[in-house]
């Protein structure tokens, strides 16, 4: 069974008085413990897609469904408990509250979801644990680095064990080094916890660390391209696709 | 951890907006709360204790803090939400509920709109005991104290729950109706260049690339601040009203009390009453320093609805030239035109003397020719000597006859006329009820009247325009405390690409300029027109446009300095 299986996207929206088409019928399966990334050129859809795949947007026609169950057709309410339970989400921003601690925001989709604090406290530990954040705890947002806030953002993600998490643009606010860190650190999540991540993106260093990376064009998905080798050849593999696809470094890096 | 932890949390690190937003719901509240203490205070709206032209003003700046209650609120609560979007953005996008969020949100709007109400209520009896306290012990008016007026609590009440309720179906509606991609951008959203901007990069290039990051403060959220500056142009422009009607209606109370008061002391010998001589009241007058220069003696027939005098004594004693036929009679309206009150000036057509006897109209005049007294009727007809005979004859109406005095100096009369008084009070031997029908008046105790009513007016404009100025601070001050947060990150970039402290604390104090500023030059143009209009009633319509510009002047000025001297680093 696929972690996520969305069958037949389409999405438009009304701008000034006309129709554009975003999505055209796109088909996407995510294997479960896959990582993979989305990757296009500026305005084909990327965001737009990352929405309607989480629930926090409605497709105008199409199915999606995340470990077996569709929600696509649900209504917001259900929507978003579906999505506290099954997804876990990562923002180029990180989106974490000021208000609280690295801790509290972590703990959050447990928080929502009223679980006990023992679970709280057992869940907490073993993320921190893998995630190498566990002295960073108590701080406050504003005392950290944006790297050690990615982590703390993947930390929350993972938190509730769900079925798959979406990352949008998780590096975009990092320099190179510290998306190399965060990306690890996603990758290492991914093999222990067996957990599926897609990720969209416009760095082709941020996208060779999955195991595969698709292409949007025009509102659908063209190509994709897995990774066989090590890093190295399947970033000129991705570089390759993407100028095949008509996209200029403007739109890559 | 619980959500309940979590929203504690929330509470502290937010203090500031929560408390901003506390103290715009107390402040909006308590000043309705306060005028409607006042305008429902029996004593205080009783036109026998207090001049209805006094009292009559509480009603503008009730009607504009319920205005100002009705729009304030909601945009208060829109802030207080805005700045709410990201964190519920989060919480929807880990899987919080919108039922969840509407709920969370009723309950932190329920409990500060709660106790901002108990404090709001507190706050205006407090501020409604102290003006009634003032006007009782600092300026001296009598009759009239503070009371407990459950109208107004209830009013209060009503209206500040129907608001805040309105305010949060259709604030929280809009929030909850919003997508969660544009909750979790809310605080980076940008908007376009407005048309009036545009205009003004046009028109003056020069000065907009100056100021250029000045404006870029104040470009932003344009439609709150359009809301915010008509709404603060309306109440300065109120408060410059009534203080043009305060500056004009005190010496229009002085003026009234002479014009009305043609004789320093007058009393009617009538129905048996104050019948001792008058050169003994003369002699009291001197014994207490006052000189009567002359007495005249007016002889009138009084019934329930007219004095009747005749124009061969008033011809004489007064020095008029009524030409009165035996018949006919004179419809005099002892009033001033211009006193800006209304008056009722219909004439009569005809009355019954005797039997069958009847007089006719023969027209009318508009002339103070006595004061007015207890003892006197509302309307005087001036009749012919031989149909006053007639009248005089005539049982059933009351004859007598008005003493009226005229002094060397009435300001210096006051000792003597209460001497006076007492003596014919002494010499009554009546009931109080019955005294106070054949009292005399006099011209020094209107003018103190007056001088009483001036001052209580005077406190009653500073009091009433100090709320609304503060309420038109509150206005611009909340907005732009609200906009905080934003601001700061907007100095923390400026730093960063290289703008001095000094030049921001520049950039930011004339922002502040640009916010302070135009409501209050605005509502001082738009008070002028109104304000001629509403002050022409007394003939002083241009010393109401020019104390109500004064006012305004003050107010920039006042306005300019506070702005200079505040920090030039704040960005509050």
């Amino acid at each position: 069974m696929h972690a996520l299986n969305a069958s037949n996207i389409s999405k438009s929206y009304q701008t000034s008085g006309e129709t554009a088409k975003v999505l055209r019928g796109v088909n996407l399966q995510i294997a479960r413990g896959e990582m993979a990334a989305v990757m296009g050129p500026s305005g084909s859809g990327k965001t737009t897609l990352l929405h309607v795949l989480t629930g926090i947007d409605t497709p105008d026609d199409g199915d999606v469904a995340i470990g077996g169950e569709n929600f696509a057709q649900l209504s917001e309410e259900e929507r978003a408990l579906f999505r506290r339970k099954h997804m876990g989400m990562i923002f180029q921003d990180f989106q974490l509250l000021e208000s609280l601690t690295v801790k509290e925001n972590m703990l959050l989709p447990l928080i929502l979801d009223k679980k006990d604090a023992d679970v709280q406290k057992a869940a907490l530990e073993k993320v921190m644990d893998a995630l190498g954040i566990g002295d960073l705890a108590d701080k406050g947002i504003m005392e950290i680095s944006g790297g050690q806030k990615q982590r703390a953002a993947i930390g929350r993600a993972v938190m509730n064990e769900p079925e798959i998490i979406f990352g949008d643009e998780p590096t975009g606010s990092l320099d190179r080094k510290t998306t190399g860190d965060v990306m690890r650190c996603m990758v290492r999540m991914n093999r222990q916890s067996g957990i599926s991540f897609l990720i969209v993106t416009h760095d082709v260093y941020t996208a060779s660390f999955c195991d595969r990376v698709l292409f949007l064009q025009d509102g659908k998905l063209a190509l994709e391209v897995k990774k066989e080798k090590d890093e190295k050849s399947f970033q000129e593999d991705i570089l390759k696709t993407l100028y095949a696809l008509g996209g200029g470094r403007d739109d890559l890096f | 951890m619980t959500f309940f932890d979590i929203s504690k949390k929330m509470l502290r690190f937010g203090f500031d907006r929560y408390r901003l937003y506390f103290l715009c719901n107390v402040s909006a509240a308590t000043l309705f709360c306060c005028f409607a203490l006042i305008f429902s205070n029996p004593a205080f709206m009783n036109g026998q204790i207090v001049n209805s032209s006094i009292s009559g003003n509480i009603f503008l700046p009730a009607v504009v803090s319920a205005v100002f209650l009705i729009f304030f609120l909601p945009v208060s609560c829109q802030a207080f939400l805005s700045s709410r979007k990201q964190e519920y953005g989060v919480m929807f996008s880990l899987g919080m509920s919108r039922k969840e969020g509407v709920f969370h949100l009723f309950f932190e709007h329920t409990v500060v709109s709660l106790s901002a109400l108990a404090a709001a209520l507190a706050a205006g009896t407090v501020l409604s005991f102290l003006f009634f306290a003032v006007i009782l012990y600092g300026i001296g008016i009598t009759g009239v104290q503070w009371q407990f007026c459950s109208e107004a609590y209830k009013i209060t009440f009503i209206l500040y729950a129907a608001v805040t309720a309105a305010a949060f179906v259709w604030n929280g509606g809009k929030f909850m109706r919003d997508k969660i991609g544009i909750l979790l951008k809310a605080k980076y959203r940008s908007e376009k260049t407005g048309k009036f901007f545009k205009l003004l990069n046009r028109l003056v290039p020069g000065y907009m690339n100056r100021h250029f990051v000045a404006w870029s403060f104040v470009r932003r959220h344009k439609k709150v601040w359009i809301f915010k500056y008509t709404f603060a142009a309306v109440i300065v422009a109120a408060a410059a009203l009534l203080m043009g009607s305060c500056i004009t209606m005190y010496p229009g109370f002085l003026r009234d009390a002479e014009n009305y008061s043609p004789y320093d002391m007058v009393y009617a010998q009538i129905d048996g009453m104050n019948q001792d001589p008058i050169q003994e009241a003369v002699r009291i007058l001197e014994q207490n320093g006052t000189k009567a220069d002359q007495v005249i003696r007016l002889p009138y027939v009084r019934d329930g609805s007219f004095n009747y005098i005749s124009a061969a004594d008033v011809n004489k004693s007064i020095g008029c030239n009524y030409q009165i036929q035996e018949g006919e009679f004179l419809n005099l309206f002892q009033y001033d035109p211009k006193d800006g009150y209304e008056h009722n000036m219909q004439p009569v057509s005809a009355v019954t003397i005797s039997g069958n006897q009847k007089l006719r109209s023969a027209g009318s005049d508009v002339r103070i020719l006595f004061n007015q007294n207890a003892a006197f009727a509302d309307r005087t007809l001036i009749v012919n000597a031989s149909d006053f005979e007639t009248l005089r004859a005539d049982t059933t109406r009351s004859a007598g006859c008005m003493n009226l005095f005229v002094f060397a100096q009435w300001e210096n009369s006051y000792q003597g006329i209460c001497a006076v008084k007492e003596y014919l009070q002494n010499s009554n031997h009546t009931d109080d009820e019955e005294q106070h029908y054949y009292a005399l008046s006099s011209k020094v105790e209107r003018y103190r009247d007056a001088e009483k009513s001036g001052q209580f007016l005077i406190f009653l404009m500073v009091f009433v325009t100090g709320l609304m100025l503060s309420a038109e601070f509150l206005l611009i001050h909340s907005q732009i405390q609200a906009e905080r947060e934003e601001t700061d990150r907007a100095v923390r970039s400026l730093k960063l690409f290289g703008m001095a402290e000094r030049e921001i604390g520049k950039c930011l104090r004339y922002r502040n300029f640009l916010r302070f500023l135009p409501p209050l030059i605005a509502g001082t143009i738009l008070s002028l027109l109104p304000s001629y209009y509403l002050n022409e009633s007394y003939g002083m319509g241009k010393l109401g446009v020019l104390a109500g510009a004064v006012f305004g002047i003050v107010l920039i000025f006042i306005n300019v300095v506070l702005l200079c001297r505040a920090g030039s680093t704040s960005s509050g």
